[in-house]
């Protein structure tokens, strides 16, 4: 058996910048990536908007991925890739197989979780219809494109109007494909406005606000899909049904948090954001493993993942190095207006702590405030908030909590 | 000449196939689609009936019971999951104790083993999530479930290994008489020349009975089905059905041979078997009825949702039954009519009752002295041990390589069901044997990886692979790029 | 009067613009919430600009993330894109290297988003104590 620091489990902009954080620290660490290449995600996202917050520039995916593997091989990180991660056991033995290698049983001295998201599918949607080729999740589209060089269809439509589905309309447009409009249930867009802007109004692509894909149509492969417009619990208004011929239907109806080895270690999850229930150090209720990123919860933005796989990677180190975890001493809940909020815990091992939440729905000039004991303690105001863009709120001072965290969102 | 053509490729074709193997009769199946199994076998229940509903002294009830019987040990040589776990058919009122009497009563007269009636708090007690609302229960201890796709292409697999032959893509356009024997074509052209023909093609009976100037009226009956990962796989611990009604065997609840959770189905008459599209409506009520056998349902767990067909024929007495018999017309055609539920659970009986008949018409075959019922197979990478992990990745890389994440598939399974017997040449064939694209995430991971895979190994471009042959196309040339790489 | 979505960074402010012969440049911008704004606001009424991003084959298989290193005028993009159509990147790429200059007349160069699988790329010795 190997024996090794940090085990990161997860090659993207969390798992990387862990594994070069916790290396700076000291410990010896080891990136095992599923992929024949490391940089996750990113490697497929080859549009631009990466990295302003990160590295100050703005970079493409692949870019920004570049650079984060590059700075973790920098810091002495190992990167394994084609390397699969089957089994973690309570006292963190990692189970892999790697290709060109064989089976790796490796002794962690802490284990770092960046495992990344999943796409939402139809099946969970349960959109009625025929089941032909020709649907895909906005993703597995990107990577057909930008990885394979195919192109998934020439007529498509496109369910959901998160980030992915808005860069999909623009990349096949620019591919010579036809986007014939972009359907969603919410009043209003979920990806980021800016998005809105260069992947849809640029290219004339309709966007259909509170509107859905009622059913699928086609027996071998698409021909089409019937769109209609929905009711206030998300539900087809008879009546308001039209036909759009297409050969292609995109999904781009949300991400999941990709957490199965996490719960194969029966860690204390949040059922709202599908992560696990962590520290402000990301510290899980599974001694010794650390979770990041999209796994932890689903971020709008590369840079914030690889802020929190920093946070993490330190820790993870730290651990393996003997520190001790801190316990938690009080706990982190939404309050008003709140959906939720990581961390979940607080241990007041943290000078500050940054708490990250969506609210429930959108609202205008408005004001975060965090309580402790019915005082408020910290409180920020925003022009506005939505659920699609994640907000945050910095606090200081946390090293003697008497109560618990509650953070409300509040108009002005 | 062959001495057999099976035509069609679902269970009953592929157990008549297997069955003639094993009197050392060398068949041929003509397969319409890219894969076998793309009609009913494709999409129904998964179970082995225990046999209590059919009406006694039908065929169905025969072939039901028998194999059933037969279901444990055939999956054995094959190798494939056959999981023995019971069934209840729940009473929640006495109207429906009625009815479980009268099932047990139908189920002893077709000798169907350990039916008995327990109570409410019994059941609750073996089946802890078993609404209380339930009052008795027919208990079937002989039911169990099984793949029916994977039942299917085992059993071809196995014949072909003892030397029949599978051919795909085979849609039959033209079956006539020449010399002793019957030639059969194919809409591309091929032909193939059989002393005897058994026409078992599903929703296609009829109109390849046609061709010799028989009339078989059909009718059809979609059902639509709920699935759920396998994390909730043991939310129910036996097949869990409700009193049947006029339209089938009701609602249930079960967990699959794969160790998922399944639904439904719905049963819905259609005027013709080709599309199954889900509808919102049934899949509201198979949630809504499902609830009432057990109220607390993981629905957040919902990965999929499918429909099937099955090709019904009535009996002149009105009694369901399925209708296997040979032509008075065509001399050495028999035709599997109406391979309804419980097809599955007959099948491999059904096999075998389809081979008598044809060697009571003057059939022969060597005895099958050589017929080797083993299907060789390796385990499933998923369900290996460490250490068996270990030597099949020391014995073959590939095994290093997971293609599918959710289901643990690697890529020497894939490569091996493209090269297996009956070969996997489509992205659904390939889903079938190995299950990469079943799990959660529906294939959004494994797709563009099967897809290169599938290219390489069959030396074609990505954008000639389909997802179920014909125009199921997955995707095409980037414009004004000459496709490359990855090959 | 002209309003639209800023896409200089993911906050997305909603600029105004309004002509204004006293203001720098002739325009006067509200609704930004940093100084790119009514530089990007500007641009957008007279030239706007868009950075393009693709991939392309490279040199025994595979693709090559490519961008264009700044952005080009709007109008442009489909001539861009035409151009890119006819690159074929080498397996030595390196992150940032050329791939073409001048792309489709606009000025502007193409370069390589990611390392080549035979970049010549190596991490300098690990800086940490161990």
């Amino acid at each position: 058996m190997e024996t090794i620091d940090v085990v990161v489990i997860g090659g993207g902009p969390a798992g990387l910048a862990a594994a070069r954080e916790a290396s700076r620290a000291g410990a010896r660490t080891l990136v095992l990536e599923r992929d024949t290449l490391a940089g996750g995600i990113l490697r497929q996202c080859v549009h631009n908007g990466f990295g302003l917050h990160y590295f100050g520039e703005e970079l493409t995916g692949p870019q920004y991925g570049r650079r984060m593997v590059r700075a973790a091989l920098e810091a002495g990180a190992e990167i394994a890739t084609g390397a699969m991660v089957l089994e973690i056991t309570k006292d963190r033995v990692v189970r892999a197989v790697q290709q060109g290698v064989g089976v790796r049983e490796i002794r962690a001295g802490a284990v770092v979780l960046a495992t990344g998201c999943r796409e939402r599918t139809r099946g969970a949607l349960k959109i009625p219809g025929t089941r032909p080729a020709g649907v895909y999740t906005a993703g597995t589209a990107q990577r057909l494109i930008n990885i394979e060089g195919r192109m998934p269809g020439k007529r498509a439509v496109i369910l959901g109007s998160g980030d992915i589905g808005l860069i999909m309309a623009r990349r096949m447009t620019w591919e010579g494909a036809k986007v014939l409009g972009v359907m969603e249930v919410l009043p209003y867009p979920g990806g980021l406005a800016r998005n809105v802007q260069q992947c849809l109004v640029d290219y004339d692509i309709p966007l259909y606000l509170r509107h859905t894909v009622a059913q699928i149509h086609g027996r071998e492969r698409v021909e089409g899909v019937t769109v209609a417009q929905v009711d206030e619990r998300y539900q087809p208004i008879p009546g308001t049904e039209f036909d759009v011929e297409c050969d292609t239907l995109l999904l781009s109806v949300g991400l999941i948090p990709e957490n199965e080895l996490a719960r194969s270690l029966g860690m204390a999850m949040d059922p709202v954001t599908g992560g696990a229930v962590v520290d402000e150090n990301r510290a899980t209720s599974v001694e010794g493993v650390f979770a990041c990123g999209n796994a932890l919860i689903v971020h709008d933005l590369a840079d914030n993942a690889s802020v929190e796989g920093e946070i993490a990677g330190r820790a993870a180190a730290a651990y393996a190095s003997g520190k001790a975890a801190a316990g938690a001493v009080a706990a982190a809940v939404p309050g008003k207006g709140v959906r939720f909020v990581v961390p979940q815990r607080v241990t007041g091992s943290q000078d500050e702590v940054t708490f990250q939440m969506r609210v429930r729905a959108p609202m205008g000039a408005s004001r975060l405030e965090v309580l402790c004991g019915g005082n408020v303690i910290a409180k920020a105001n925003r022009p506005a908030m939505a659920p699609g863009e994640m907000e945050s709120i910095t606090v200081q001072g946390l090293e003697n909590l008497a109560d618990n965290i509650e953070i409300r969102a509040v108009e002005r | 000449m062959e001495s057999v053509a099976v035509i069609g490729g679902g269970v009953a074709g592929c157990a008549t196939l297997r069955a003639l193997a094993k009197r050392g009769i060398k068949g041929v199946l003509l397969e319409a689609q890219s894969d076998l199994c793309g009609g009913a076998t494709r999409a129904n229940s998964a179970i082995s009936h225990a046999g209590y509903d059919p009406v006694p002294g039908t065929l169905m009830a025969k072939l039901n019971v028998e194999g059933t019987r037969m279901m444990p040990s055939l999956c054995e040589e094959l190798g494939i999951v056959y999981r023995n776990i019971g069934a209840y058919v729940l009473a929640f009122d006495e109207k429906d104790m009625q009815h479980i009497r009268l099932l047990l009563e139908r189920g002893r007269q077709n000798g169907v083993p350990g039916l008995e009636i327990i109570s409410g708090q019994e059941v609750r007690q073996r089946e802890k999530r078993i609404s209380d609302q339930v009052i008795a229960a027919l208990w079937a201890p002989s039911a169990g479930v099984v793949s029916p796709y994977g039942l299917a292409i085992a059993m071809a697999d196995n014949a072909v290994q003892n030397g029949a032959k599978v051919l795909l893509n085979f849609k039959v356009s033209g079956l006539c008489r020449q010399g002793d024997g019957w030639l059969i074509t194919a809409q591309d052209g091929r032909t193939v020349q059989a002393q005897y023909v058994v026409n078992a093609a599903g929703a296609g009976v009829a109109p390849i009975a046609a061709m010799v100037g028989d009339t078989i009226r059909q009718t059809y009956r979609t059902g639509e089905y709920l699935l759920l990962d396998h994390t909730v796989g043991d939310w129910v611990e036996h097949i869990i059905f409700q009193p049947p009604t006029s339209m089938g065997k009701g609602i249930l609840v079960t967990p699959t041979p794969d160790g998922n959770l399944l639904l439904g189905p719905t049963s819905h008459d259609v005027d013709h078997a080709e599309d199954r599209p889900t509808h919102a409506e049934g899949m509201q009520e198979i949630i809504q009825t499902a609830q009432k056998s057990v109220p607390e349902l993981p629905l957040s767990q919902v990965i999929t949702e499918f429909a099937g067909v099955r090709t019904l024929v009535k009996r002149e007495d009105g009694v369901d039954d399925f209708s296997i018999f040979a032509s008075e017309n065509a001399p050495g055609v028999v035709h599997a009519a109406g391979i309804c539920s419980p097809g599955i659970s007959a099948a491999p009986a059904m096999g075998e009752y389809i081979a008598d008949m044809l060697e009571d018409m003057g059939l022969e075959g060597d005895g099958g002295a050589a017929f080797n019922p083993v299907r060789p197979h390796e385990k499933a990478f998923c369900d290996m041990n460490w250490a068996e992990r270990e030597q099949a990745v020391a014995k073959d890389d590939a095994y290093a390589h997971i293609v599918c994440r959710c289901e643990t598939v690697t890529e020497a399974e894939i490569v091996a069901a493209i090269h297996a017997p009956v070969p996997a040449v489509t992205l659904d064939a390939i889903k079938r044997r190995t299950r990469a694209g079943m799990g959660r995430c529906q294939g959004g991971f494994c797709t563009p990886r099967v897809m290169e895979i599938l290219s390489r190994e069959l030396g074609v471009p990505m954008e000639q692979l389909t997802k179920c042959g014909g125009n199921s196309w997955l995707c095409m040339a980037r414009e004004g790029e000459v496709p490359h790489g990855n090959n | 009067m002209k309003t639209f979505t800023c896409i200089v960074c993911p906050v997305g402010c909603k600029l105004e613009v309004t002509q204004d012969a006293a203001a720098p440049q002739g325009y006067r911008v509200t609704g930004n919430r940093c100084a790119r704004g009514p530089r990007y606001a500007v641009e957008e009424m007279t030239c706007p600009k868009r950075t393009v991003t693709s991939t392309v084959p490279m040199v025994g298989g595979g693709w090559m993330p490519v961008r264009t290193a700044d952005s080009v005028p709007k109008e442009s993009i489909d001539r861009v894109l035409a151009a890119m159509r006819s690159i074929v990147a080498p397996r030595e790429a390196q992150l940032g290297d050329v791939l073409a200059g001048d792309i489709a007349g606009t000025g502007v160069n193409v370069i390589a988003c990611d390392d080549g699988p035979a970049s010549a790329w190596k991490p300098q010795a690990a800086q940490h104590n161990q």
